[in-house]
């Protein structure tokens, strides 16, 4: 389950009407999270949904990708050894699941990336209340972490 | 119903190996069986009420343990004993698997066990595993109802006790008064389960009702007056409209003011809404684009590269399924011709686990191809998130600097309005300004995602929490009529209990009362004053020793004659302390009380034989009574002990049955100081 705690979701309240699902918030701060490597705590309530809303179904496979990429970096794993990447695989992933993301490690890193973002931005942004204004600043924001982040360079 | 002893038998316990055979010649109506001090009387005891009542069926191993045998061990040790009911033969056996170690070192953690098998004819004869007699039965043996008719001196002096309770405790197990105690603690377990282990324990008081309406009506005023803002608000936004309508006409209508101004300022005002109309879809479109991961940096783009590359270059998923594997097992050869056996089918299955299942397969597939597919595409375009930044920021700095065209044109405007109309205008303004503010606290209303009950502004929430709270009443409620309920299901247990009792005791007193004055008279009167938790005789604090066990006795046989019950009964050592004047106090009335068809038994020692057995035997036809002596071999000398009447001594492992009235009559060993203490 894709889990955003209240706090979180509080820091939005400037423009969360300008979103369309509350998952645009989490979207927002998994992203800021993988792109500054930073991690939450692992959130024990603010359930959302368990699947990918219509808006991100096509761009599912980038944000598991993004999250596979980050967790085997920051773990030291190979991807280019094909046991390491498998074993990797099989533990974020379940074809079981909606979203395809494993319950232990798949949903929780996740979560905890999502957790670690709204932290960033609590830092570094002020609390939004244009949402033009508001993305503005945070692809800035975001791309200073990525340049910032081993994981990705 | 009628209940009697038929034989039983025992190996390698605490008690001689051997066949004690009541029915041998026939039931006897009084059977006296002596056995010396610690021969094993009351593992006799204990084991045929075990073996009755199953109570040792889920005992602990040092329960068990003590019946273990440590002078002689055996390799097979069990109880078993035939009873007949109504005629009908059943067996109860009790096998025993000791751990030896623990019994041995008398250690706290004794693994020692045992197994029950019954066995009857109604029930097909056969062996039941388990400690299972017939149905209509199983009530008369719980182990409560067993001491009642298997039971020693101590347990009948325990109905005089005052610091017992097991006189109104038999009166409970023979009547099943208990039922009454069993619905109490069924309805406590009931509301215990329901109520309190639930999360509704916490409200199941008034003051739980009282708490949750109260936040309810919090909650409900909460909402009146945000929905007052909302229609307030809307109301005052089409007057304001309404209003700053009228204006904009009196303004346009009004020929003083220059055209040339007038027409600036509205031009300004156009390109004004033009741009706030593009800037809120540029936003829109600003806002899709960065959903697109891949849009927010060229180095997500190089890394899912790297991944899907790799996963690739890696063939992961194999092209092969573990299906693949797991249908090839089930074939007689292989793909490579060579036979499929058991080696070959245990390397399939060991490596199979390296593929994927399909469904797993499918996901790992399209990770890669939807990757590779999107990244490669031609329409994929690495910059469209600059461009869009750079779009938004060139029309913002537009829109503000058109913003400030119009203030500066309606400035002017207003500079060279006559005093009337620049009035107007700033009463637009502030019209404008006020419209602005309505607006700002509707919409906090109407998006607000505060969770928190006390701080939230969302109606949405506040109606689910009262939802919540309506629950919360719901629940108490019916928490206080439940427990009202069981209160009042208590109380009728409790009451109905107690009223039946007084009845019943009012009827046992006065049966055994008519009963003791047959059997006491003149001096030794004696009559029964009140049963409470124990028996309390009439104007004396006790009877003789013999009296009270008399009394004892004559107490259980009427509770058991209540239920229709000619039960055998055992009574153990019943003269030990008893000092021999006053012992036929006990023994003379023993003789009226067994029924012509009752079946009496007793455990004595040699010197318990004196006004006991002998007054027994002098009022009763000798045919009636078994007599049987029971001795450890080994243990007394030759001298000690009458010549054995071979034809009627059987010898065991490690005792001495003798089936003799004059061996019994003369069986007076010397024990030795050690033993008596035994």
């Amino acid at each position: 389950m894709f889990r955003l705690i209240k706090d979180n979701r509080n820091w939005f309240k400037g423009i969360s009407k300008n979103f369309s699902t509350l998952f645009d918030m989490y979207y927002l701060c998994l992203m800021m999270g993988l792109a500054a490597n930073h991690k939450g705590d692992d959130p024990d309530s603010g359930d959302l949904i368990e699947y990918w809303p219509t808006e991100y179904a096509s761009y599912s496979n980038f944000i598991i990708g993004l999250i596979l990429i980050a967790e085997a970096r920051g773990k030291g794993i190979n991807i280019k050894e094909k046991s390491s990447t498998t074993e990797h695989l099989n533990t974020f992933l379940d074809s079981e699941e909606l979203s395809r993301l494993s319950l232990k490690k798949g949903f929780k890193e996740a979560n905890r990336y999502a957790n670690g973002g709204c932290e960033i931005m609590m830092q570094k942004l002020e609390p939004p209340h244009y949402l033009g204004e508001f993305l503005k600043r945070y692809q800035e924001l975001l791309r200073e972490e990525v340049n910032k982040n081993k994981n990705f360079n | 119903m009628e209940l009697k002893i038929a034989r039983w038998e025992s190996k390698g316990l605490r008690c001689p190996d051997g066949i004690v055979n009541l029915k041998k010649d026939g039931f006897k109506r009084f059977n006296f069986i002596q056995m010396p001090n610690g021969t094993g009387k009351t593992t006799y005891l204990e084991l045929i009420q075990a073996a009755l009542s199953g109570s040792l069926e889920g005992a602990d191993g040092t329960t068990i343990g003590k019946y273990y045998l440590h002078s002689n061990p055996s390799d097979e040790s069990f109880f078993e004993t035939d009873v007949e009911c109504n005629s009908e033969k059943i067996t109860f056996k009790i096998e025993f698997d000791f751990d030896t170690e623990a019994c041995i070192n008398k250690s706290e953690n004794n693994n020692s066990k045992v197994k029950y098998i019954t066995s009857y004819a109604a029930g097909g004869g056969e062996q039941l595993p388990g400690y299972k007699p017939p149905r209509d039965i199983r009530r008369m043996l719980h182990s409560e109802f067993v001491k009642l008719f298997v039971f020693d001196g101590e347990f009948a002096r325990k109905l005089f006790d005052s610091t017992e309770s097991r006189a109104f405790q038999c009166l409970d197990s023979i009547c099943q008064l208990n039922i009454f105690d069993k619905m109490v603690k069924a309805t406590n377990v009931y509301y215990k389960k329901l109520v309190i282990e639930t999360d509704r324990s916490s409200a199941k008081t008034g003051a739980g009702v009282t708490k949750a309406v109260n936040k309810k009506e919090t909650y409900e005023k909460k909402i009146e007056e945000l929905q007052k803002i909302l229609s307030e608000g809307e109301i005052e936004l089409k007057r304001i409209d309404k209003e700053v309508s009228n204006i904009n006409s009196e303004i346009n209508e009004d020929t003083s003011l220059g055209g040339n101004l007038k027409k600036k300022a509205q031009d300004k005002k156009n390109i004004v809404d033009s741009l706030d109309k593009e800037y809120n879809k540029v936003t829109q479109d600003y806002f899709d684009i960065i959903k697109n991961p891949v849009n927010l940096h060229k180095k997500f783009i190089s890394s899912l590269n790297i991944l899907q590359e790799n996963l690739y270059r890696l063939k992961i998923p194999a092209s092969a399924t573990r299906a693949f594997f797991e249908e090839l097992t089930d074939e007689k050869e292989c793909i490579c011709d060579r036979e499929m056996n058991k080696e070959s089918k245990d390397a399939i299955n060991r490596n199979k686990e390296k593929y994927f299942d399909e469904d797993r397969a499918s996901i790992y597939n399209k990770l890669k191809s939807d990757i590779r597919d999107k990244l490669n595409a031609k329409d994929f375009d690495v910059d469209v998130l600059s461009r869009k930044t750079e779009e938004f920021q060139k029309l913002n700095d537009q829109r503000a600097e058109a913003e400030t065209d119009l203030q500066v044109a309606l400035e002017e405007l207003k500079m060279s309005a006559p005093k009337n109309l620049a009035n107007k205008m700033t009463k637009r303004e502030m019209l404008i300004k006020e419209r602005g503010e309505i607006s700002k606290k509707i919409e906090e209303i109407r998006s607000d995602i505060e969770t928190d009950v006390k701080k939230t502004k969302s109606i949405k929430i506040l109606k689910n929490a009262i939802k919540e709270q309506e629950k919360i009443i719901q629940e108490v409620q019916s928490n206080i009529l439940l427990g009202e309920d069981i209160n009042r299901i208590k109380a009728l247990c409790e009451n109905s209990k107690k009223d039946i009792k007084q009845g019943l005791k009012k009827s046992i007193i006065n049966q055994c009362n008519n009963k003791l004055a047959e059997i006491f008279k003149g001096t030794k009167k004696i009559q029964i004053e009140d049963i409470e938790e124990h028996i309390s005789l009439y104007k004396q604090a006790g009877g003789s020793e013999g009296q009270q066990l008399t009394t004892g006795i004559l107490y259980l046989s009427i509770l058991l004659g209540r239920e229709n019950c000619n039960f055998f009964t055992i009574f153990d050592s019943p003269c030990g302390p008893i000092d021999q004047h006053v012992r036929v106090d006990l023994s003379e009335p023993i003789v009226t009380l067994v029924k012509k068809d009752g079946q009496f038994i007793t455990f004595v020692q040699s010197s318990e034989r004196s006004y006991f057995t002998t007054t027994i035997e002098s009022a009763v036809d000798e045919n009636k009574i078994f007599y049987l002596t029971i001795y450890d071999k080994d243990r007394f000398s030759e001298e000690e002990i009458p010549s054995l009447p071979k034809d009627k001594t059987v010898e065991t492992k490690n005792a001495f049955f003798v089936l003799d009235k004059v061996f019994f009559n003369n069986f007076s060993p010397k024990i030795n100081k050690a033993e008596s203490n035994l």
